[in-house]
């Protein structure tokens, strides 16, 4: 199972943004003291290797670094869009600093289109088109559970 | 003035983040208007790597409010100039074109990392500082870091150890940095960008070591490019000097330099880039940067002060025979540690001494006195031993005879029935020994140097004297008045019993030898010792870290004081080279009587490294 570590803080210079992705681990990772509510919340995805969900992890690098005016450059491509998630789901990451997902959660995240590439989103510009792309990110949670 | 921030990165769950990476993220902002720097102390309690790439961006800084993410040299989980499984280090693979590490700030020190890179279709660099946005002032110093090749599976790997380039206003400063195995290993591309690299080491790249090109200001001191396809590529500035390239290129940039030279490393094959003892390319051939104006700075990438002999190294690493003092009553090691204290109690090649498994474990713990009941270790156990100590020795600096019974009575005087001590008085005994070399060979004539080149096997050249030599050495350096005292064949025991016992009327020195003992041994009396003419400031420092679980610096009187440090192997970690300035610092910052914690005299004991 992966567990995500899920960005909460917001920095004023729009670098990390609530909803990223920062690390992801096995199951059982030891956490630190730090890494939970406010700044950090825990993402849970049963069956799921931790390589299969490190594209979230990728940062937002266009093609226009090359003129060295890269305008939407972030660490981050990709975003979990918080104000989006069901409430319940992100009390109980807020409460518990933890949330495991179902295979369902996951599909109503897509669904929701809670789950965004920003650098995408920008060129592309519908919603559509990031369903599209996280469907395309091949995230199965085990339906077992 | 701003003031520290610190957190701790723990890849075994006891810090405040389990990655370099979170922390980067949890404790992104504005340093400045928060009045700190940030240092992000890096730790692995259970030996797991930190397997995240790491971002840094996020925060506003200048020279001030900066961010330092180190390895604390005072403990573990630092490397000791030779990349190690067992330390902190940070190993990822990266699907997009970066930097394991990402410098996307204006100011930020790296210092004691290990960074293993590999790429999955692209290509990556450990450390990166092509930065996130434009116009930057990027001041980057990386000090005393491993960079080197993870495994891969596809075409491309870690094809940068440190890479600037392009289009933002960088400095980088690199210090003691080794890559090695990587295609190129220090890359600066762009007339943008400006770096030094001082005394770092480039091997085995397939490539380039060093990159100066498309009008990088690249100024490299004492930089050693070696075994790579092309040593320096490019244009260097005429700053640049005593560089070194080898083993058959000349192509080494600025003024004095070293062409095709050979140069023998430790193992290099195991990636091990210490100088061998037995190296004549890179020892002593670099130039003194210790008031350079731009970085100055007097250390190794282990923390070994430079000069040992008599002129810097070129290159990551500082020759230096590792000398030890043990405090018997503190020190507690296990595994790796133990072995590798072993290892330099056993005066040999970092890594490569012939004593291995129990006989490695039993060497350790003897030395480092654990009570030979305790181990249940014969006289015969001792002999093997002893065997195989000074066989390490012998085979590596050729130790006469003479001498190496002297040792094994020395050293192992746990097992020597003609010596007639306890455990517990030898093992102090070869504390003292070892601390009271260590002061030796700092302090006194040049005959206590050279006996202590021979009881700590330090410099081969230095034992090529006879036996009458050494025994006239031995009574000169141990005994309280080499006019008077007359030492003999005999007087073994009455030294060791000098030596245990000090003012111990059991042991029946008189008061007056007691006091000449004190002053020459710095011998422990109640809570201070009191230290008196010039030079013995060193030995002060170094003996009583052997000996007080206590500390204080206290002025006695003008050139009258004493100090005490709390444990040898504090003393160990930091390396410290306090001269007597250092000291007289010390005393100077402190108030008549002022009391320090062990952690504050730690602090004062950092700085005087850091210095």
């Amino acid at each position: 199972m992966a567990e995500l570590l899920i960005n909460l803080r917001h920095v004023s210079d729009d670098t990390w943004l609530p909803g990223q992705v920062i690390v992801v681990m096995h199951d059982g990772h030891k956490w630190g003291s730090e890494e939970k509510p406010p700044k950090f919340f825990i993402m849970q995805l049963p069956g799921v290797h931790p390589d299969r969900v490190r594209k979230l992890l990728d940062a937002e690098y266009n093609d226009t670094i090359e003129t060295g005016k890269a305008a939407h450059d972030l660490p981050r491509s990709w975003r979990i869009l918080l104000e989006r998630i069901p409430g319940a789901m992100l009390q109980t990451a807020l409460k518990e600093g933890r949330v495991k997902l179902s295979a369902e959660d996951w599909d109503q995240l897509v669904e929701l289109d809670c789950i965004r590439n920003e650098s995408h989103y920008r060129r592309y510009g519908t919603e559509e088109c990031m369903r599209d792309s996280a469907k395309d990110l091949g995230i199965a949670i085990d339906r077992k559970g | 003035m701003a003031t520290e921030r610190l957190k701790v990165v723990d890849t075994g769950g006891t810090g405040d983040y389990s990655s370099l990476a979170a922390a980067i993220t949890g404790e992104a902002g504005d340093l400045i208007s928060d009045n700190v720097y940030l240092r992000i102390k890096c730790q692995c309690t259970e030996g797991a790597a930190d397997t995240s790439l790491v971002t840094i961006t996020g925060y506003t800084t200048d020279a001030s409010h900066y961010i330092e993410i180190f390895t604390d040299p005072t403990e573990s989980y630092r490397h000791e100039g030779k990349w190690d499984e067992n330390k902190y280090r940070i190993e990822a693979q990266a699907s997009v074109t970066r930097g394991i590490i990402d410098v996307g700030i204006d100011f930020c020190t790296i210092d004691g990392l290990q960074i293993k890179g590999s790429g999955q279709y692209v290509s990556v660099s450990c450390v990166s500082v092509t930065g996130l946005t434009t116009d930057a002032d990027r001041q980057l110093v990386i000090k005393s870091t491993i960079l080197a090749q993870g495994s891969y599976d596809y075409t491309y790997t870690c094809s940068y150890g440190v890479r600037a380039e392009r289009y933002n206003r960088i400095k980088v400063t690199c210090i003691n940095v080794i890559a090695y195995d990587i295609p190129r290993g220090f890359f600066f591309y762009g007339n943008t960008i400006t770096a030094q690299c001082y005394n770092c080491t480039a091997y085995g790249s397939s490539i380039g070591g060093f990159y100066g090109a498309n009008g990088a200001l690249v100024t490299l001191k004492n930089c050693l490019s070696y075994n790579n396809t092309d040593n320096y590529y490019g244009t260097f500035q005429k700053a640049s000097t005593n560089n070194l390239s080898g083993p058959t290129q000349t192509d080494a940039p600025g003024s004095n330099p070293r062409n095709g030279v050979t140069v023998t490393f430790k193992d290099a094959d195991n990636g091990d880039f210490h100088l061998a003892a037995s190296d004549t390319g890179a020892r002593d051939y670099g130039a003194d940067l210790s008031e350079d104006d731009y970085f100055a700075f007097d250390y190794d990438i282990d923390g070994d002060i430079r000069p040992y002999g008599s002129a810097w190294d070129i290159g990551a690493d500082e020759y230096t025979p590792y000398l030890i003092t043990a405090n018997a009553a503190s020190i507690s090691m296990t595994g790796a540690q133990e072995k590798s204290l072993a290892h330099r109690v056993l005066g040999a090649n970092r890594g490569s001494v012939g004593a291995a498994g129990q006989y490695n474990g039993l060497t350790a713990s003897r030395l480092l006195g654990t009570d030979s009941e305790e181990l249940q270790v014969s006289p015969g156990d001792a002999d093997t031993l002893a065997g195989r100590l000074l066989s390490a020795g012998v085979a590596a600096y050729e130790i006469m005879s003479d001498d190496a019974a002297l040792l094994r009575r020395f050293l192992l005087a746990a097992a020597s029935e003609s010596l007639q001590v306890s455990p517990s008085e030898a093992a102090t005994l070869a504390l003292r020994l070892l601390s009271a070399g260590v002061a030796a060979y700092e302090i006194m004539s040049d005959d206590a140097a050279l006996l202590g080149h021979r009881i700590f096997i330090v410099d081969a050249s230095a034992l090529q004297s006879t036996a009458s030599e050494a025994d006239t050495l031995r009574h000169r350096w141990l005994t309280a008045d080499a006019e008077t005292m007359e030492a003999t064949g005999e007087d073994l025991y009455a030294i060791a019993s000098r030596l245990i016992g000090a003012e111990s009327g059991a042991l029946g020195i008189s008061p007056a030898d007691a006091a000449v003992l004190r002053h020459r041994w710095l011998a422990m009396l109640g809570e201070h010792v009191t230290v008196t003419g010039s030079g013995m400031d060193l030995a002060a420092l170094r003996l009583l870290a052997a000996l007080s679980g206590h500390v204080a610096a206290v002025p006695l009187a003008a050139d009258l004081y004493a100090i005490l440090i709390p444990s040898a192997l504090e003393l160990i970690r930091l390396r410290l080279a306090a001269s007597r300035a250092e000291a007289v610092a010390l005393r100077q910052s402190h108030a008549v009587g002022t009391e320090l914690s062990a952690s504050r005299i730690r602090d004062l004991a950092l700085q005087c490294y850091r210095r």
